[in-house]
């Protein structure tokens, strides 16, 4: 099995007016983000934007590191930043060349396949998605301005394990 | 149903002639791929029914554990799609289809009580005829009967996907896979009349890298097809002009000259003296017509020809520059030079990089096109090569789906909008 990746995609939604790509990427450029087109760059990370709803009040963005998953101070400034212009944030974490059983198995989790778990961390609801088959967890979970403290929590207790769990079998 | 459930549940799939690539919006940048292939088992076989084997047809990852060393493996081994069409009447294709879009689903598919079935936006060769598009849209709704996978459909061209994946309304797209590659000029919509097709994709490359290895001592390597594909990835070089590169490579042999492992084997390839012929692989993709290669044909390699398929020509030979001018051409002279300014070269033939040392030497796909375009006299060119082209189909299928409404009906006038089962 190659070693695993994740994937970090970041449905924000916007209150009530439009947004769109041109005002996220003003605002993070005015906290040193530095914008090519439809990117844009800081220290180990990159977003890119992947597309507007029609009516301007969702965007989705794709986050890439280049040091594996970013590190998770680095993704609560990041959060608190968009959250200045967006309502919400869905952040849909992807895990794929995953060994789901094994997984499941450290998590204390009994699952099926293609089950979908509700669990509640750190005062957050986080729904967990398996895919053995195809050998993908999918963790997603939705962040206001007040939830941003539970990141951390949900990265020691639920992503870390995941990450750290599947690193030890190679 | 609102638009948010369908946000988070749109599911791309790309039906390519040689790679199935499939998933949901929620699995990142790189979808599930597959080959686009079904066995038949023979179910009524005595090994068959103490082996527990059930189904009729089998596809996906699993399909190589129940392949028989039989010799009517190739009768068994269906393959549905030729150039990107599957035949109409093609009874045993169509159920492999429809095997391989159950299994994609089915992967992905959520036991959950809140899942009501995905927004599937399916892509499909620019030159596939409506009947496709009828039968892919039947065949969602007979997925339906036995769960509800499919909430509602919408198909779109390959070539309109990448250009959707690019936000890009006004482009040229070649979109190249394993077995043939659309030339597509698009102004918001595809140019359907100024489509050209090319019988030759990734495929071709592989049967020269065969004949390579054959000529230089690899005869027993050559009969491989997965392992030539390996061989053709790590080995071939896209010149920047043929000439000059074998010109350099043979006075540099250490330069060009590279020793492959093929991992989890013993086996070594080096193509020692002989490595200047690293260079005519991406050559070939590009511009088969070459002079050099007529000593191929000769020995028996065979020619891309030119097919009719359905209504479709299919040509062989013509080379990459000349199919996008070609292509430009039948639009309006206004917009030719907009067409030539955005050109995007997608699907996984296109994935070639210039190593460290070979620079100016051997090119990118991009630079090669601009090349050879400047030399018919185009000017203002501007091509690029998708990010990973291999999966931008699918990255256009996944961007379409959320951002078309998800009240907007299905229109066969127009072919967009979504085919509701609900």
């Amino acid at each position: 099995m190659d070693k695993p990746v994740s994937d970090i995609k970041l449905a924000c939604r916007f209150y009530q007016e439009p947004g769109g790509w041109e005002r996220i990427s003003s605002n993070l450029s005015s906290n040193g983000w530095i914008k090519t087109d439809r990117r844009v760059v800081k220290d180990e990370l990159e977003i890119e934007s992947t597309v507007e709803s029609i009516d301007g009040l969702e965007i989705l963005l794709s986050l890439r590191s280049r040091v594996g998953f970013p590190n998770v101070e680095t993704l609560k400034k990041l959060l608190g930043c968009l959250l200045t212009d967006c309502w919400y944030i869905d952040i849909y974490y992807c895990f794929r060349n995953i060994n789901v059983e094994s997984v499941a198995k450290e998590l204390g989790l009994h699952l099926n396949c293609n089950e979908v778990k509700r669990l509640k961390l750190g005062g957050s609801e986080i729904l967990l998605e398996t895919y053995p088959a195809a050998g993908k967890i999918i963790v997603s979970q939705r962040v206001s301005l007040r939830d941003i403290g539970c990141i951390g929590k949900i990265y020691s207790k639920l992503l870390r394990k995941i990450l750290i769990s599947e690193v030890s079998q190679h | 149903m609102s638009e948010e459930y369908k946000r988070s549940h749109v599911f791309g799939i790309d039906y390519g002639t040689s790679d199935f690539k499939y998933g949901p919006i929620t699995i990142g940048e790189v979808p599930e791929v597959t080959e686009n292939r079904g066995y038949f088992t023979e179910k009524d076989s005595v090994m068959s029914r103490v082996m527990g084997v059930s189904r009729n047809i089998v596809v996906g990852k699993e399909l190589p554990l129940f392949l028989e060393s039989r010799e009517d493996v190739a009768e068994r081994l269906v393959y549905p799609m030729r150039n990107g069409i599957v035949e109409r009447n093609d009874v045993k294709a169509w159920q492999v289809t429809r095997e391989l879009t159950r299994y994609a689903l089915e992967n992905f598919a959520p036991s959950d009580p809140d899942f009501r079935g995905f927004y599937v936006v399916a892509s499909l060769a620019v030159v596939a005829p409506r009947y496709m598009y009828e039968q892919l849209f039947d065949i969602f709704g007979e997925l339906n009967t036995e769960r509800m996978f499919v909430r509602a459909a919408t198909i779109i061209p390959q070539p309109l996907a990448v250009a959707i994946a690019h936000k890009i309304p006004t482009c040229v797209v070649v979109e190249s896979g394993h077995g043939n590659t659309q030339v597509c000029p698009i102004s918001m919509y595809p140019v359907r009349n100024a489509v050209l097709a090319l019988n030759r994709g990734g495929s071709a490359a592989n049967v020269l890298t065969s004949e390579i290895l054959k000529d230089t001592g690899y005869g027993d390597l050559a009969k491989e097809e997965k392992l030539v594909r390996r061989v053709k990835e790590q080995i071939g070089l896209l010149p920047r002009r043929l000439e000059e590169a074998i010109d350099f490579a043979r006075r540099n042999p250490d330069k060009v000259r590279r020793e492959i492992r093929i991992e989890g084997t013993r086996i070594k390839i080096d193509l020692g003296d002989e490595s200047w012929a690293r260079f005519l692989i991406g050559e070939y993709v590009f511009n088969p017509g070459h002079e050099i290669f007529q000593s191929y044909f000769k020995r028996g390699m065979p020619r891309p020809s030119d097919v009719k398929i359905g209504d479709t020509y299919f040509y062989g030979m013509t080379d990459m520059a000349e199919a996008i001018i070609q292509a430009a051409e039948k639009c309006s002279i206004e917009l030719q030079p907009h067409l030539y300014s955005k050109i995007i070269l997608s699907g996984g033939n296109f994935n070639w990089n210039t190593p460290s040392g070979l620079e100016g030497v051997a090119v990118t796909s991009d630079e090669k096109i601009r090349i050879m375009l400047k030399e018919r006299g185009i000017e203002n060119i501007q091509a690029t090569v998708a990010r990973e082209p291999t999966y931008s189909v699918w990255r256009g299928c996944i961007v379409y789906g959320y951002a078309v409404p998800y009240d907007f009906r299905w229109r066969w006038e127009r072919m967009e909008g979504w085919l509701n089962y609900a």
